[in-house]
Formats: structure tokens, C-alpha cells, sequence
């Protein structure tokens, strides 16, 4: 008699490996298309530094939308790896480029392999971490052409600007600005301070002379917040207005403060990317850029106790107003 | 005497009517609709909506029952042009005219422009593409990458308009770089980081003439045909209130608080617009 059962089980077994087969060739072919559409796209591993700070996320959401469909980006908050983890990271990825954001970020990226080219920003004075050959960026501090550029749209008649600095720190700042400032046509009063006890003396001395005090980042001239707040102090005693580089001091008693635009930063990195992956290294020039986004506040308020003359049509490129 | 006056009845009816007078006119007051400024402008770079709002809503809170209300979003302003209230609104004239369009059919929400702004005295702007690369010319200087300022979509129709008028052939996308103001763009032309800007010619004139040697190697290598500033316009023209609130806006150049309000705006005043002529001639009206 003919076995129908073995009949029906070798149909059976027949049709389940031709459903296998189907199976695997359309696995086959998928991963096929995948590994086509992913070979044409590029990877960029993004580091951030902490993604809970408001100014490194403005900069990573600026980064990501800007760059295009051809880019894939893994984003991993630094704070949540460990070194080795990280360095597995950097195996299993093998990214084309990897963009950091704030200065914890670009310390780890150095465990990459040296022939991926970093592209960092948010970091405050790059030059002390000491830039590799294969590093790109942008720089965080605004440079001295923007903030005077701003002082000349925003208040016209101030052509005297003083500053306090220490050598020691902001040597190489002074020697850039100054010539920045007789671009825009600015006189540019400095003075140099060693301690921190010589500020008030030396503030109210250069005071008499110029229109603005343009108050730096120096580690000696705002020594501390009571350093800040006396410098404040003098400079509404002798009703004279303070440029600075925060918003935090606008509110404390600036007039006007210039800061870099945190979104514009990650647009500027996102470009650095595209250009690198896509071997338009010619057009990325300088390595290290200038930041082209400015965010400036203004403290109206103190613009109108100290009888200040402004660009009122400049108030349409003012960010935050202090009234 | 004063005992017996206070004691009164007569002295007490009168303070009851006193009071219940003054509670009237308060509820009338407060009862009486707000009229809106309602802004939406695509072509400006606004980086700040809240002290836009506050600093001219200073100046018409001393003037009436009047605030400004800016929008950052087209869809939600156009379903505000849809209420049939003495309201004004500010759009760009391109907008104006698309809108009006649409609503061909509906009489009763065709728009009527009222008022102009201006800078100076001008009521139109235009957009220059300017760049520092000695000898560039218009083909090479578009496949650059161009800083701009505002909306994307904006920059790159003008980008193509700019092209199209030296006959070239226009793209879909152009390698530009979005920076927060017009300022920054020129900045960062010459800091090197992008080859182009497309600003506005109004702010490109005060920075060369301000920053002159920082600027002495821009050149313009293209201008965009004149492009309106803001308008404000109503449905009801013929309405009092519309006239008092026009009326309102007409002398915030000679107040320190309206000036304020004007320049967020970008403005330095208003223009009348004869809403009589062709559409296509307003502007021109206008600037006369």
C-alpha cells in the first residue's frame, strides 16, 4: 500500500523548506538593500558632553537638523559611559566623523582612532586642551570684532572703550583687539591689572577717559562676585555703561552683553561635517572658526538711568531685554 | 457742622452713588473688546517674541484697549485673519496678496492696507547678495556657502529670483548656513566662515557705513527687486475704532515708547497707503 502519510510529511517538509528558502532569500536580498542605502550614508557619532545643559542641547538640536538625509548620528550622552565603554563605542560604530559638544566630550574623543576627524564646540577656551591635527571646530567665546561691531550698531556715539586685563590670561586677546577695534573705528583703552586689589583703583582712573567699560572674562579683574559688584558699583557712580559677555551680568548691571549663539554653533559644526565627509576639506577654512551667531541682551533700564543715546531700530536685534 | 454732615443720610446716598458710579464705568471699561495688532512676518528675523509683545503692548496699553499680538506661525495667524473683529492685521504684502486671492469669493474678508512701514522714510527694502572674494561672479558666489538670516524658504526664493535675473538656472537647494541676524551674516563673511551673505540692503548700508574698514572688501554682487516692509491692513476700514487705532499707530514716531515699539519691529514709522489704486502700485503710492 502507498504511504500517503510519508507522502503528505515529505510534501509537508518540502513545502516548509521552500518557505524556509523564500525566507532567506528575501532576508538575503534586504540585507543586501540595507548594507547598499547604509554603505551610501555617512555616520557621525555626537558626544555630548551632558545633554540636561540647556546650551549644549540648543547646539546638538541645531547640529542634527542640519545636517542632511545622507548622515546617520548616533548621539550618546558622555556623562552616562565609561572609558571603556566608550572605547567600545568607537569600535562597533567606526563613525566618519565624530562631532563633540563641551570640553568632557572632546577629552574622550581622543580615544577614537586619530584618523577620525573631531569637529568640538561649547568648549570655554579651547586652546587649553590642546588641539590634534585631525581636530576641527568652533570657538565658544564670541571674538572681539563681533562684540564691537554690536557696541557700533547698538550705541553709535561710544567710540572710547576701556579695559581691565592681566597679562597672564588675556594677553593674546588684547593684541587682537585692538586691532578689531580701529576696524570699527573704536579707540580702545587698555590697562593691565597683576591683582585683583588694583581694579577699583585702576577702573575709576581709565573710567574718567573713555565712554565704555568693556568688562572680560579675566580671572583677576572679576576675581569674584564682590569684585563684579564693585566694578559695577563704580561704573554707575561715574555713569559709564559696561559691555560684558553674559547675560547673567546684563541683568547684574551691563548694559549690553554679547555671547555666542549656542544653535548657530551646531549649524557651523554640521557644515565642518559635511564638508569633511564629503572631502570639501578646501572649504573648511579656518580649522577653527570664528562663531558667526551672536545672542545679545540689553539692559534698557540702565540704558535710560544712565541717559544713554541708542539705535532704537537696533532693538529688533536684541535677543533679551532687561526693562 | 462736619459731624452732621457725615452722619447724613443725604451724605451717604451720595457716597453709595459715588462708588457704584465709579464700579460702572469700570465694568464698561473692561467690558469694552480689545482690539489687536495681530503680526506675522516670515521675511523678519524675530529673536525675541516676548519683549516684542511687552515693549509695544507698553506703548498702546497707555493709548487704549489695544495689544499687539506677533505669531511665528502662518497657520496660526490665518485662522486668526478669520475674525470678523475691529482688529488690524500686519503681514507682508506678498501675503496680503495671497490672501486676498484666496478669498476672492468673500467680499467681507478681502483685506484693505491702511499703513506702510518705513525705514527712513522708504517703504521698501531689498536683499543683497554681498561677498568679499575678490572677482567673484554671481554663478560661482551662489554655489558658496551663503549666510542668511530669517526664513529659509524665504532665502532661497530670493536666491532663485537672484539667479533667474542673471539667467541662470535655479536649484532646489543652495549650501546656506542660517545665522540669527543680517548682522552676523555680514560678520561672517569676513570672518572667512561662509563666502556669501543675502541680507537686507538697509542693514548692509549701515554696516559699511559704520564698520568701514571691516567692510571695504564686501561688494554687492546681486539686489533683489524691492520688496515691501510690513503692512497693516483690516476688513473694516470704514470702522471708527480701525480709524482711532490707525490714528494710534500713525504717532508712535514722535513718543519715546512708540519709537521703542518701532524699532523692534525694525521700523523707523508708517507711510499712509491709498488703498484706492491697484495693489500693484500701493507700495509705490506709498513711498510718494
Amino acid at each position: 500500500m502507498f504511504d500517503y502519510s510519508h507522502t503528505a510529511k515529505s510534501t509537508n517538509l518540502r513545502h516548509v523548506l521552500g518557505k524556509l528558502a523564500t525566507v532567506m532569500c528575501v532576508c538575503a536580498l534586504l540585507s543586501l538593500c540595507l548594507s547598499t542605502s547604509y554603505a551610501d550614508t555617512n555616520k557621525v557619532l555626537l558626544l555630548n558632553s551632558d545633554n540636561s545643559v540647556n546650551k549644549f542641547q540648543l547646539a546638538q538640536t541645531a547640529f542634527e537638523s542640519s545636517l542632511t538625509e545622507d548622515f546617520v548620528v548616533v548621539e550618546k550622552n558622555v556623562k552616562e559611559l565609561s572609558r571603556k565603554s566608550l572605547r567600545a563605542l568607537f569600535n562597533q560604530h567606526q563613525p566618519d566623523a565624530i562631532y563633540t559638544i563641551g570640553s568632557q566630550a572632546y577629552e574622550v574623543s581622543k580615544l577614537a582612532s586619530k584618523e577620525i576627524p573631531i569637529v568640538f564646540s561649547s568648549i570655554l577656551n579651547w586652546h587649553r586642551l590642546g588641539g590634534e591635527k585631525t581636530s576641527f571646530g568652533v570657538v565658544n567665546e564670541p571674538p572681539s570684532a563681533m562684540i564691537f561691531g554690536m557696541i557700533n550698531y547698538v550705541f553709535p556715539k561710544v567710540k572710547r572703550i576701556g579695559v581691565l586685563y592681566s597679562p597672564e590670561y588675556n594677553a593674546e586677546l588684547m593684541t587682537t583687539a585692538e586691532v578689531s577695534a580701529q576696524d570699527f573705528n573704536l579707540s580702545l583703552h587698555t590697562k593691565s591689572v597683576k591683582r585683583p586689589r588694583q581694579v577699583a583703583a585702576r577702573l575709576e582712573e581709565m573710567l574718567e577717559k573713555v565712554d565704555a567699560f568693556w568688562l572680560i572674562a579675566d580671572p583677576i579683574v572679576m576675581a569674584d562676585q564682590g569684585m563684579v559688584r564693585s566694578i559695577v558699583r563704580i561704573a554707575d557712580k561715574m555713569n559709564k555703561p559696561i559691555i560684558s559677555f553674559s547675560k547673567g551680568l546684563t541683568e547684574f548691571g551691563a548694559v549690553l552683553s554679547v555671547e555666542s549663539d549656542d544653535a548657530t554653533m551646531g549649524r557651523q559644526a554640521a557644515a565642518i561635517v559635511s564638508d569633511l565627509v564629503s572631502q570639501r576639506q578646501s572649504e573648511v577654512a579656518p580649522q577653527v572658526q570664528e562663531p558667526i551667531g551672536s545672542h545679545v541682551s540689553l539692559n534698557l533700564k540702565k540704558v535710560k538711568r544712565l541717559d544713554l543715546s541708542y539705535n532704537k531700530q537696533a532693538l529688533s536685534s536684541i535677543d533679551y531685554i532687561v526693562r | 457742622m462736619l459731624k452732621r454732615i457725615l452722619g447724613s443720610k443725604r451724605f451717604f446716598r451720595s457716597v453709595r452713588a459715588f462708588v457704584a458710579g465709579m464700579l460702572l464705568s469700570l465694568c464698561t471699561h473692561s467690558l469694552q473688546a480689545t482690539s489687536f495688532l495681530y503680526f506675522y512676518n516670515p521675511n523678519v528675523t524675530v529673536t525675541n517674541y516676548n519683549d516684542l509683545k511687552s515693549l509695544i503692548d507698553v506703548y498702546l496699553a497707555s493709548e487704549g484697549n489695544y495689544q499687539f499680538q506677533p505669531f511665528d506661525n502662518q497657520q496660526n495667524f490665518e485662522n486668526v485673519l478669520l475674525d470678523p473683529q475691529p482688529h488690524l492685521f500686519m503681514l507682508t504684502s506678498y501675503q496680503y496678496e495671497q490672501w486676498n486671492e484666496r478669498v476672492q469669493e468673500r467680499p467681507d474678508l478681502t483685506l484693505t492696507p491702511l499703513l506702510v512701514g518705513a525705514i527712513d522714510g522708504q517703504s521698501t527694502y531689498s536683499k543683497v547678495l554681498t561677498s568679499k572674494t575678490a572677482d567673484i561672479d554671481l554663478k560661482t558666489a551662489l554655489s558658496k556657502r551663503i549666510a542668511f538670516s530669517g526664513d529659509r524658504a524665504v532665502a532661497l526664493k530670493i536666491l532663485n529670483e537672484l539667479a533667474m535675473q542673471a539667467d541662470l538656472s535655479i536649484r532646489d537647494n543652495y549650501n546656506v548656513i542660517e545665522v540669527p541676524k543680517d548682522l552676523d551674516a555680514l560678520m561672517s563673511v569676513t570672518f572667512g566662515v561662509a563666502q556669501v551673505a543675502l541680507t537686507a540692503n538697509t542693514i548692509y548700508e549701515q554696516f559699511k557705513q559704520r564698520n568701514s574698514k571691516q567692510s571695504e572688501d564686501l561688494k554687492v554682487l546681486a539686489e533683489s527687486a524691492p520688496i515691501s516692509l510690513p503692512i497693516v491692513t483690516t476688513y473694516l476700514k470704514n470702522s471708527q475704532d480701525i480709524s482711532s487705532f490707525i490714528e494710534i499707530l500713525e504717532k508712535m514716531q514722535s513718543t519715546e515708547q512708540g519709537q521703542e515699539a518701532l524699532g523692534m519691529l525694525g521700523l523707523t514709522g508708517w507711510l499712509k497707503v491709498n488703498a484706492a489704486v491697484p495693489n500693484s502700485a500701493w507700495v509705490e503710492i506709498a513711498r510718494e
